[in-house]
């Protein structure tokens, strides 16, 4: 078996958001956007009868749970959860809040503030390409009791497609941070980015053809385990994100059901995983079962490809078997014959015989 | 004196990429290198030339001064990297170029990481670096059942040898030391395991512990041996194992333990497989050198049978057929020829001219040679004319597996083919022309037709020969009568002996399925220059001589063609 645990890792480190490039510049705007709401509505409802609205903000997505990676196509993204202190029963169109925002928020940027069905985005860019957005899931509280409702719906939606739903942001952050400590929680990061990657790359970006990052993250939570070994070259027991990558595919890949199409005459597969916060839903419901059998396809040509690598001895061989399913961020070592020039013949001897 | 080459190691060395930090005197032998495996890890080693770089391969080992020894394959305890099996391997002497393939060689060591399975195809060589090791040879075929053996002990009952529980293993080993054993009082568990072992192989100061081995045999072994084990309970002081293990390789490899009772109570008991603590046991382990017959017949590329043979002529070729036989493992052998060793023929007789002197029955002097060289062989020696040995009934051609004449008379030969073609046994006659033309070894009664008498033509020529129709014999004098000799040479007969034996082999592998005639070529000039000519036969190709034609098979053969008629 190859050892290219210092390959996932570089790779891990070419993908990764860092803490102080991409991730502070996305801080920079949050901030500035937090500010300027809180602004916009101390100057909009200055004179209102009941008052400015309390608004706080959470980080959310990926952003706040460590596990963003660099975007393909150059578009960083970062969810801002804005939480009112209003009451869901006093807002029957939950679109009024993302109104506000939309409102505050225009002029801000060339692009327009856009109001999609679960979050307002604002968007910058950069020589007219979009180069960052963030993402605000709108919430408000409820009379009854503790729990936080998201805001669903465009402007122009019907009544059916505008309401408020149940929802748990912060418990789904908690969730995630604490599904593992220490190390084993920096390999569970790096095996979740990997997988991100491989998303982009094996997926196109359109629709829901890709899985939502967030259940490959919540997959991750509840079938990953962690893995390491003794390697002898160091004399210590070390991570190996190679096995412990297809270790969870594999478990993933476990967790579809299969059944028979009739019409098409194939198997097709599908995924059920339920969100582990309120509302509980499918975190895949809105994949269709084509896509999901794509998904599961691909699922096992990645752990076809993992295994192979895992029993090639040559580093080299191992690393271009991967750069198919993680892009060309995953290195390459040297290939053997570019750094030995080796002369050498196998021409069949007669020392075996002269040594009796 | 050999002029020796210098090389600027420093130089070499500096050119690597993959090559840091390099320490060592400008003009010296000795470096301490980084070496930067191609995935990123680096690794301090320590390079060491010779004076006869680059046909002598440099040292490689660890820097043990500044990195742990990784307990990988092919790295010793000391650090040094064993990374090339230089058998088979013809290395570019460009220094730099060779240098590329220690490196790569090195790095592939390092780089293996599937290391349980690399310790198990060298588990003997890591077995016999245990300390305390004892070593002793087995001549035990191994069946694949629990079964009680000899064990032969020296010195404070030190294990010499194993060997099963019969008579014929008695006698090997009498052969073998050429003493007689009278008394074998030490007894032996052979223990074939039947699951894949997979765990750690013992190596230096790290030996299996009383529990482990038990756990080994009780987890690897059907209960149904385990219960047969326990029958064999003894009271003693020394208890001796042969162990037969599957590794993860697919390979079985066998060792020995003996356990030498320290302290504790006098009670019957099988020790390996039920541990008390309350008895102490010094537990030795034993290199076992398989000296059995499968292993070393494997080894030497022979093949294992019960054929018996019987083989008629013991001059030149027929001494060499017996022991090329007998090299290849055919154990039983029958041998007749009523003639006595000569000093005149000794250049070309297997046996040479020590054994000629002794002017003794060639039978009885290749019986013993063969029988001293490889003790498990049975030779019985027949000093007797071969017609007279039949037909006395002291010869039952029936008997054998195979029979080989290589008696250099047609017209015997022509008389033991119409015999041969009554019985059901297969044969081989077997004869070399004079002056290194060639030689020949016809294979009768595999098929229905073609025999020994196909051979001879209505104008009593050899249809096989090589040397044409002559009226001159070949036969040369020198001492009158009795000095009659074929000029031919050692090798002539020793390559007649070849083919023959080959064609022997084939048969008892069961390649061969039909009777053939072939034929080795060779020089006709000096035949040619003493006034011979070579027959129609001799022109044709190598190809045809050598891989045995069906041509010679004729249907109105007086005796193979009126077979079946009846």
């Amino acid at each position: 078996m190859a050892d290219i645990q210092k390959q996932f890792e570089d790779f891990h480190n070419n993908i990764k958001l860092k803490r102080f490039g991409e991730n502070a510049t996305l801080r920079e705007k949050r901030d500035i956007i937090i500010n300027k709401i809180k602004n916009g509505l101390k100057d909009k409802f200055e004179d209102d009868e009941n008052g400015v609205p309390s608004v706080e903000f959470i980080d959310q997505g990926s952003y706040a749970v460590d596990l963003g990676i660099i975007p393909e196509d150059g578009d960083y993204d970062i969810d801002e959860g804005a939480i009112f202190d209003l009451y869901i029963e006093d807002y029957e169109d939950p679109t009024e809040m993302k109104k506000w925002i939309k409102e505050i928020m225009d002029g801000h940027t060339t692009v327009p503030p856009e109001i999609k069905r679960p979050c307002v985005t604002i968007t910058y860019s950069i020589d007219e390409e979009p180069a960052y957005h963030v993402d605000l899931p709108v919430y408000a509280k409820s009379k009854y009791d503790d729990d936080l409702y998201l805001a669903w719906g465009k402007e122009n939606s019907n009544s059916e497609n505008k309401y408020w739903e149940v929802a748990d942001p912060i418990g789904l952050n908690d969730y995630i941070k604490n599904s593992f400590s220490g190390d084993d929680k920096k390999q569970f990061k790096r095996i979740v980015r990997y997988l991100k990657k491989w998303k982009d790359i094996r997926f196109t970006s359109s629709g829901n053809s890709q899985p939502p990052s967030v259940g490959i993250t919540i997959a991750a939570c509840e079938m990953f385990s962690p893995y390491s070994e003794y390697k002898s070259l160091t004399d210590k027991v070390e991570y190996v994100d190679l096995k412990a990558l297809k270790n969870f595919v594999y478990n993933l890949k476990n967790s579809f059901t299969c059944e028979w199409d009739y019409e098409k005459e194939e198997y097709v597969y599908s995924i059920y995983l339920e969100l582990p916060v309120k509302p509980n839903k499918d975190i895949f419901e809105k994949m269709t079962k084509n896509q999901m059998t794509n998904f599961y396809h691909e699922l096992d040509k990645l752990y076809n490809a993992l295994e192979s690598a895992e029993n090639e001895p040559d580093p080299h061989t191992a690393c271009k078997l991967l750069v198919e399913y993680f892009g060309d961020k995953f290195p390459v070592p040297e290939a053997k014959e570019s750094r030995y020039t080796v002369g050498k013949s196998n021409a069949p001897s007669s020392f075996s015989a002269l040594k009796e | 004196m050999i002029k020796i080459m210098k090389y600027n190691y420093m130089k070499l060395l500096s050119d690597k990429q993959y090559l840091n930090d390099i320490i060592g005197e400008e003009d010296g032998k000795v470096y301490k290198i980084k070496f930067r495996l191609r995935n990123g890890y680096v690794v301090p080693l320590i390079i060491v030339f010779d004076d006869f770089f680059p046909a002598h391969l440099p040292l490689v080992s660890i820097d043990t001064d500044c990195f742990h020894v990784p307990k990988k394959p092919h790295i010793l305890r000391s650090g040094l990297i064993c990374y090339l099996d230089k058998e088979g391997v013809i290395w570019d002497t460009d220094p730099s170029i060779l240098l590329d393939l220690v490196f790569e060689r090195v790095e592939d060591i390092l780089l293996a990481n599937s290391e349980i399975v690399e310790f198990h195809r060298e588990f003997n060589y890591y077995f016999s670096t245990l300390n305390n090791l004892k070593t002793a040879f087995s001549i035990y075929n191994k069946t694949n059942r629990v079964e009680q053996i000899n064990v032969y002990t020296g010195k404070n009952s030190a294990p010499i040898c194993f060997l099963a529980d019969d008579e014929q293993s008695i006698k090997m080993l009498e052969r073998l030391y050429e003493f007689k054993i009278t008394n074998l009082p030490n007894k032996a568990l052979f223990i074939p395991l039947d699951k894949t072992y997979k765990g750690n192989v013992p190596q230096g100061d790290q030996f299996w512990s009383a529990e482990e081995i038990q756990n080994l045999i009780l987890e690897h072994t059907t209960e149904e041996k385990i219960e047969q084990l326990k029958i064999y309970a003894k009271n003693k002081n020394n208890y001796y194992y042969l162990l037969e293990i599957p590794l993860i390789t697919g390979q079985r490899v066998t060792i020995g333990l003996w356990y030498k009772k320290i302290e504790g109570r006098s009670t019957k008991s099988v020790p390996i497989i039920e541990y008390d603590p309350s008895q102490v046991f010094e537990i030795l382990p034993i290199f076992i050198c398989r000296e059995d017959d499968n292993s070393l017949i494997k080894r030497g590329g022979g093949l294992t049978t019960n054929s018996r043979i019987l083989l008629v002529g013991c001059g030149s070729i027929g001494s060499d057929i017996l022991f090329l036989l007998a090299r290849s493992g055919i154990k039983e052998f029958t041998i007749v020829d009523n003639d006595k060793l000569s000093m005149e023929n000794s250049y070309r007789h297997f046996l040479g001219m020590n054994m000629a002197i002794k002017a003794k029955a060639k039978v009885d002097l290749l019986k013993k040679e063969i029988e001293t060289r490889y003790p498990n062989t049975n030779v019985e020696a027949l000093n007797a004319d071969i017609l007279v040995a039949i037909s006395n009934k002291q010869v039952d051609l029936e008997e054998f597996s195979l029979i080989i004449f290589a008696i250099g008379d047609p017209n015997v030969e022509r008389k033991l083919n119409e015999l041969v073609l009554e019985t059901n046994t297969p044969a081989i006659f077997t004869w070399v022309e004079a002056y290194g033309i060639g030689g020949h070894a016809l294979l009768v009664n595999i098929t229905e037709k073609g025999c020994y008498e196909c051979l001879i033509k209505e104008d009593l020529s050899n249809y096989a020969a090589f040397a044409g129709k002559s009226d001159i014999p070949y036969t040369m004098n020198i001492n009158g009568c009795s000095g009659t000799f074929t000029p031919y040479g050692g090798v002539d007969s020793m390559q007649t002996a070849l083919i023959a034996t080959r064609l022997a082999l084939s048969l008892v592998r069961g390649e061969t399925t039909e009777n053939c005639l072939v034929s080795w070529k060779g020089q006709a000039k000096q035949f040619r220059e003493n006034g011979f000519s070579t027959s129609s036969r001799y022109e044709e190709s190598l190809d045809v001589l050598e891989n045995g034609t069906t041509n010679f098979i004729r249907t109105d053969c007086q005796v193979c063609g009126k077979r079946g008629l009846k």
